[in-house]
């Protein structure tokens, strides 16, 4: 082999170099591609969609006694981060009955705790599933992109399902309200959009986080979900709902990736609902829930 | 609701149109599709590799009793053979003790249609069905297909279950859960799946008609596409502290392209009921 390359090689290393060219042209005029993260340059955006896929979770603390995420919240709040059962450090612009619900749900409360238990209607009698968005800030989920027009989010808690509809049609339209929702999404580049409607509240009685803010039905949100990083998560919230808010609010949430998690089973009031029905049916009187 | 109500009519259609015809036509239509099916299925020497497609939303078929004094929404007999509201029409053979249990589940039941006593039933102090007995309700189920696993989400509750097939084994000393743990491996076009490590012991039913089942229940379902649009679970329940020997079950889904899951929750109700107290909770 010489130093010099033959006349073929040097043919095939100019075309080599007007096809680097190109390509780097191509990438640096697109304007698409240069807002995305500089992690995975994609030219064919459309036909492969960013892997959003994985077990991701929240919770900073470790474990899961409320003592551990309250003491891991105090840490996050004094740091200035937003601990996982909320959105935002930021009191959001609240209308007055739902500044005065926000009171009675955090009365007696350090801002490291969740909201009152009284009034949470996740707690035993209610135990109502979180729905969205509240299930953001109290549970694990799992993102599943699967061949197909849909991407699954499912939740620990309750095995909880929720789908985002990705073919550009619209769903579920005239359907009552759900705790999940309806979510429409497209990719704009390497972020999956999702809007979501149609909520559950429940009379503006449900949560939008675990500290315990309100919303209505009115609700819609908008979340600009990407990958930051292999193992982050990042989602850009949008909230807006006039009916409890005086205008639209911002909030950012960011998840790790838990690799070598494997999901287990969080049902709500699982331990009261059990002790109740096995004392009921000892008793021979059973009755239901009240 | 339309999707669901034409659901409701086509299916009662369909089963009017399967009792026309007689049990020997039936045997033989079935046992032609699977042919015809395995005809245009191409061998597959690397079945591990290449699974089969069971992905898609499942409605079950058969008659649907729409209720009734005594009856339960959604009761009825499946195309399966099975009632809806159960897996079998012949009972199984149960130890003392829980034989016990159903005839005070089935008290007023006047047949496999009737759901058991609902004052009876775990599902009325608003716990999750679980499995087996999330097969038993009016609702539908969905199946995707992801490396390593297969998920099934269910409409009622709006709940999930994932089946590992990346080879794993159940996990030693978890505590028992309404899903409990799942492990499948293909064998040709069927998932065979084995759950155990389920919550039973009185605090779930293992069908709706009222049937017991304790922390031993081992489950294996065998679950195929017969055609295009029809899936079979064949089902075995291994549980020797409740049933004096293993039985099972068959049902038989029917695949509905254009259906989009909803939401069925218990309990949500109780919380609009309860709506009048909670305003006076917060002096509104």
């Amino acid at each position: 082999m010489g130093t010099v390359p033959d006349r073929t090689s040097r043919g095939f290393l100019v075309l080599l170099f007007l096809l680097a060219l190109a390509v780097t042209s191509a990438v640096a005029f697109w304007p698409g591609l240069l807002a995305q993260t500089p992690a995975r340059p994609r030219p064919g955006a459309a036909q492969a969609a960013p892997d959003l896929s994985g077990i991701w979770t929240g919770n900073r603390s470790v474990g899961f006694a409320p003592d551990a995420g309250a003491e891991a919240a105090a840490k996050d709040i004094a740091a200035g981060i937003v601990p996982w059962f909320g959105f935002t450090l930021e009191e959001p612009p609240m209308q007055p009955w739902a500044a005065a619900r926000y009171k009675v749900n955090r009365e007696g409360l350090e801002p490291s705790e969740v909201g009152s238990n009284a009034t949470n209607p996740i707690m035993y009698p209610y135990c109502l599933p979180e729905g969205m968005p509240r299930s953001y800030t109290i549970s694990a989920f799992e993102i599943l992109q699967v061949p197909g027009q849909v991407v699954y989010m499912l939740f620990e808690r309750n095995h909880q399902v929720r789908r985002i509809y990705m073919d550009g049609k619209k769903h579920l339209q005239g359907w009552k309200p759900t705790f999940m929702g309806i979510s429409h999404g497209k990719w704009d580049g390497d972020t999956l959009v999702v809007e979501t409607e149609n909520l559950l509240s429940l009379d503006g009685f449900l949560w939008i986080d675990s500290f315990g803010h309100p919303f209505t039905d009115a609700l819609r949100f908008v979340e600009r979900i990407r990958r930051i990083r292999p193992d982050t998560l990042q989602i850009d919230f949008t909230f807006d709902d006039p009916k409890a808010y005086t205008k639209p609010w911002n909030a950012r949430k960011v998840f790790q990736l838990k690799p070598n998690w494997e999901m287990t089973e969080l049902i709500v009031c699982e331990d009261h609902l059990q002790e109740r029905f096995l004392q009921d049916m000892k008793s021979g009187k059973p009755a239901g829930i009240p | 609701m339309r999707k669901r109500i034409t659901g409701a009519v086509l299916a009662v259609v369909a089963l009017a149109a399967v009792n026309a015809v007689s049990p020997s036509i039936l045997a033989q239509t079935s046992a032609q599709t699977s042919a015809q099916t395995a005809a245009r299925t191409p061998a597959r020497p690397g079945a591990a590799q290449a699974p089969a497609d069971l992905s898609g939303v499942w409605e079950r078929i058969g008659e649907i009793d729409l209720g009734g004094p005594g009856l339960g929404r959604g009761g009825g007999l499946g195309t399966g053979g099975a009632p809806n509201f159960g897996f079998s029409l012949e009972e199984p053979s149960m130890q003392p003790w829980a034989q016990e249990r159903y005839k005070a589940a089935r008290k007023g039941a006047a047949s496999v249609r009737d759901r058991g006593l609902e004052t009876m039933d775990p599902i009325m102090y608003c716990m999750p069905h679980g499995m087996p007995r999330i097969y038993t309700t009016p609702f539908a189920l969905e199946i995707v297909q992801a490396p390593g696993r297969v998920i099934m989400m269910f409409e009622a509750l709006n709940q999930s279950r994932r089946i590992f097939t990346d080879g794993r084994k159940h996990p030693a000393g978890t505590p028992p859960s309404y899903m409990g743990h799942s492990t499948g491996q293909w064998d040709g076009d069927t998932l065979v799946v084995e759950t155990v490590g389920l919550i039973g012991n009185d605090q779930t039913w293992l069908d709706t008609l009222g049937h017991p089942n304790t922390d031993a229940l081992r489950i294996v379902e065998r679950i195929r596409r017969l055609s295009h649009d029809s899936l079979e679970i064949n089902f075995l329940f291994d549980d020797p502290k409740a049933y004096t020997k293993p039985w099972g079950g068959r049902k038989i889904f029917q695949l509905k392209p254009n259906w989009e899951l909803m939401e069925y929750y218990i309990c949500e109700d109780q919380f609009r009921d309860s709506l009048p107290k909670i305003r006076r909770a917060f002096q509104e």
